[in-house]
C-alpha cells in the first residue's frame, strides 16, 4: 500500500473534496430557499459589513471632497458673482418653490402610484470578480421576499436572490444569470435584456424587424411577472445583428458602482407580489414623497422613483 | 501562528472582501484578499495549512454570496495547496516567491472557477474571461502579496522562524 494512503491527511483532503463536490452540485441551480448555516453566517457578518461599508463610504467621502476643493472654489465664486447681479433671485426662488410644493400636494403623487417601496441600504458587495451581486440590510423581518425588482430613482438595479432574516442579496442587471422581460419604450418592440459580466446589458430582440435606434429608451416589459411594467433600465448605445437576430447594447439607467441606497419593490399591481396586506400609504401633509406609515421602518407607498418610465 | 488568529483573520479578509475592497477597483478588478492569505499560509507552513485557510475562506465567502457553494473553497484550497508544495523548495525571506507563487496561484485558481463555471452554464467567453478578471486580478494579487506576506512572515512564531532557519543551515552545510 503506497504511504499516502496511510496518511490521515490524506483522507481528511479527499473528504473535504468529495463533500464540496457534491455542495457544488446541488448548489448549482438557484435555490428558494438558503440554508440554516448561510443565513446564519449573513446574519452575523451583517452588522460588521455595515460597520466598515459606512467607515468606507466616510473615507472615500472626504477623499472625493479633498479632490472637489478647487473646483468648488471657482464655483462658488462664480456663482457669487452671478448672485451680485440677481438682486430678486431668492425671494423668486422661495416663491416658486411653495408653489411646486402646493403643485405637488395637488397631484397627490402617492396615490397615483401603484408600486410600494421600502428603501434598504447597501451593506455589502459582491466579494469576487465572477459575480454581480449586492447586499442590503433588508431581509424577510422586513418582509422582503425572494425575485422582489431593487431599484433607485435612475431605474432597475435586478431582483433579490437570496434573503436571511437580517439581509438580502440582490443580483444586478449585469450579472450573466440576469435575463430581464424588456422593451424599446418608443417602437414597443420586446426583448430579452441579459448581463454579460460587463457594464453595458445585450438585449435580443423577438422580432428580428424590430425598429431600435442608438438613444431609445429601454423599459421593463412586465412579461415575465418579476418586475412591474415600466420600469427604467437603460439606453440603447448600440444596434448590431443581421438576418434572424437582432440585438442592441444597452448602457443601464443606474449607476452599479456608486448604489449606497436603494428600494425594494415590495408590491405592484402587476405582481401582486410581496406585502399586500400592507394598509394603503396615507400621503403626508407637508410632503407628499414622505414615508407612509406600513410596519417597515422605512416602507414608503409610491415615492417618484423611478423617473421617466410609463405607468403600467 | 494561533488558530483563533488564522480564523479571525480569515473572517475579517471576508469581511473586507465583501465592502473595503469595492473602492479599491484596478482595470475593473477587485484583490482576492483570502487568496493572498492562503498563498502566504501555504508559503510559510506549508500544503496542508494553506489549503485549510484557503478552504475556510472561501467556504465562508460561498456561504455570504449563496451561489454555487463550494466554487471558492475549492479553487482557494488548491491555490493554498500549491503555494505550500514550494514551501520547502524557496528561500521565505525573498519576496519575489509570493509575488510569483500569488500570480501562478491565482491564474490557476481562477481558471478552476472559470472551468466550473462553464460546466454549469455560465458560458463566458474564455477570453473575455482572461483579458476581464483572470490577468489583471492576478497581476493585481501578485503586487499586493509581498506587504501581507511581509506581516505574515514578521508575525510568524518565533520556534518556527528558528527551525526554519535551522533546517536552511543544515541543508546548505550538506550541499
Amino acid at each position: 500500500m503506497p504511504r499516502i494512503f496511510r496518511s490521515k491527511t490524506f483522507y481528511v483532503v479527499l473528504v473535504a473534496a468529495v463533500a464540496t463536490l457534491v455542495l457544488l452540485g446541488a448548489t448549482q441551480v438557484e435555490r428558494t430557499s438558503v440554508t440554516r448555516a448561510e443565513s446564519w453566517l449573513t446574519d452575523a457578518l451583517a452588522p460588521l459589513q455595515a460597520v466598515s461599508s459606512r467607515a468606507v463610504r466616510a473615507v472615500s467621502g472626504t477623499f472625493d471632497a479633498i479632490a472637489e476643493l478647487g473646483r468648488l472654489r471657482s464655483e462658488n465664486q462664480h456663482l457669487r458673482e452671478v448672485l451680485a447681479q440677481q438682486p430678486g433671485l431668492q425671494t423668486q426662488m422661495e416663491e416658486l418653490q411653495v408653489e411646486n410644493e402646493q403643485l405637488r400636494r395637488e397631484l397627490d403623487l402617492t396615490k397615483r402610484s401603484p408600486l410600494r417601496y421600502l428603501s434598504a441600504d447597501v451593506i455589502g458587495r459582491s466579494s469576487d470578480n465572477w459575480f454581480a451581486t449586492l447586499t442590503i440590510n433588508r431581509g424577510s423581518h422586513d418582509g422582503i421576499t425572494r425575485d422582489m425588482a431593487v431599484v433607485t430613482e435612475q431605474g432597475l438595479v435586478g431582483r433579490v436572490f437570496k434573503v436571511t432574516g437580517r439581509t438580502a442579496s440582490v443580483m444586478l442587471l449585469t450579472d450573466r444569470d440576469s435575463g430581464i422581460g424588456s422593451l424599446v419604450a418608443q417602437s414597443r418592440d420586446a426583448g430579452i435584456l441579459r448581463g454579460q459580466d460587463q457594464a453595458d446589458l445585450t438585449m435580443r430582440f423577438f422580432n428580428p424587424d424590430a425598429q431600435v435606434n442608438v438613444g431609445d429608451q429601454v423599459l421593463t416589459s412586465g412579461l415575465n411577472s418579476l418586475f412591474p411594467k415600466g420600469i427604467p433600465v437603460g439606453r440603447v448605445s448600440q444596434v448590431s445583428g443581421q438576418g434572424l437576430v437582432k440585438e442592441a447594447t444597452v448602457a443601464p439607467a443606474v449607476d452599479f458602482y456608486h448604489l449606497e441606497r436603494v428600494l425594494v419593490v415590495t408590491w405592484s399591481p402587476a405582481t401582486g407580489m410581496g406585502l399586500p396586506a400592507l394598509p394603503e400609504p396615507q400621503p403626508s401633509q407637508d410632503s407628499p414623497a414622505a414615508p407612509a406609515n406600513p410596519p417597515g421602518p422605512t416602507e414608503t407607498g409610491g415615492t417618484t422613483p423611478p423617473q421617466g418610465g410609463v405607468t403600467p | 501562528m494561533k488558530w483563533w488568529v488564522t480564523v479571525g483573520l480569515t473572517l475579517a479578509a471576508v469581511v473586507a472582501q465583501s465592502t473595503l475592497l469595492d473602492k479599491v477597483i484596478v482595470f475593473g478588478v477587485k484583490p482576492d484578499l483570502l487568496l493572498l492569505l492562503a498563498v502566504a499560509y501555504g508559503l510559510l507552513y506549508g500544503p496542508v495549512r494553506g489549503a485549510a485557510v484557503g478552504f475556510l475562506g472561501g467556504i465562508l465567502q460561498d456561504l455570504l454570496v449563496g451561489r454555487l457553494i463550494g466554487l471558492h473553497a475549492l479553487s482557494k484550497a488548491v491555490a493554498g495547496a500549491l503555494a505550500g508544495l514550494a514551501e520547502r523548495e524557496v528561500f521565505k525571506e525573498n519576496l519575489a516567491m509570493p509575488f510569483l507563487l500569488t500570480m501562478v496561484g491565482t491564474v490557476l485558481s481562477e481558471l478552476l472557477v472559470y472551468s466550473v463555471l462553464y460546466a454549469v452554464g455560465r458560458h463566458m467567453p474564455l477570453a473575455q474571461a482572461w483579458k476581464q478578471v483572470i490577468v489583471p486580478e492576478a497581476i493585481y494579487n501578485a503586487v499586493l502579496s509581498p506587504f501581507l506576506y511581509r506581516i505574515l512572515y514578521r508575525h510568524a512564531p518565533s520556534w518556527y522562524v528558528e527551525a526554519e532557519a535551522l533546517t536552511r543551515s543544515r541543508s546548505s552545510l550538506r550541499r
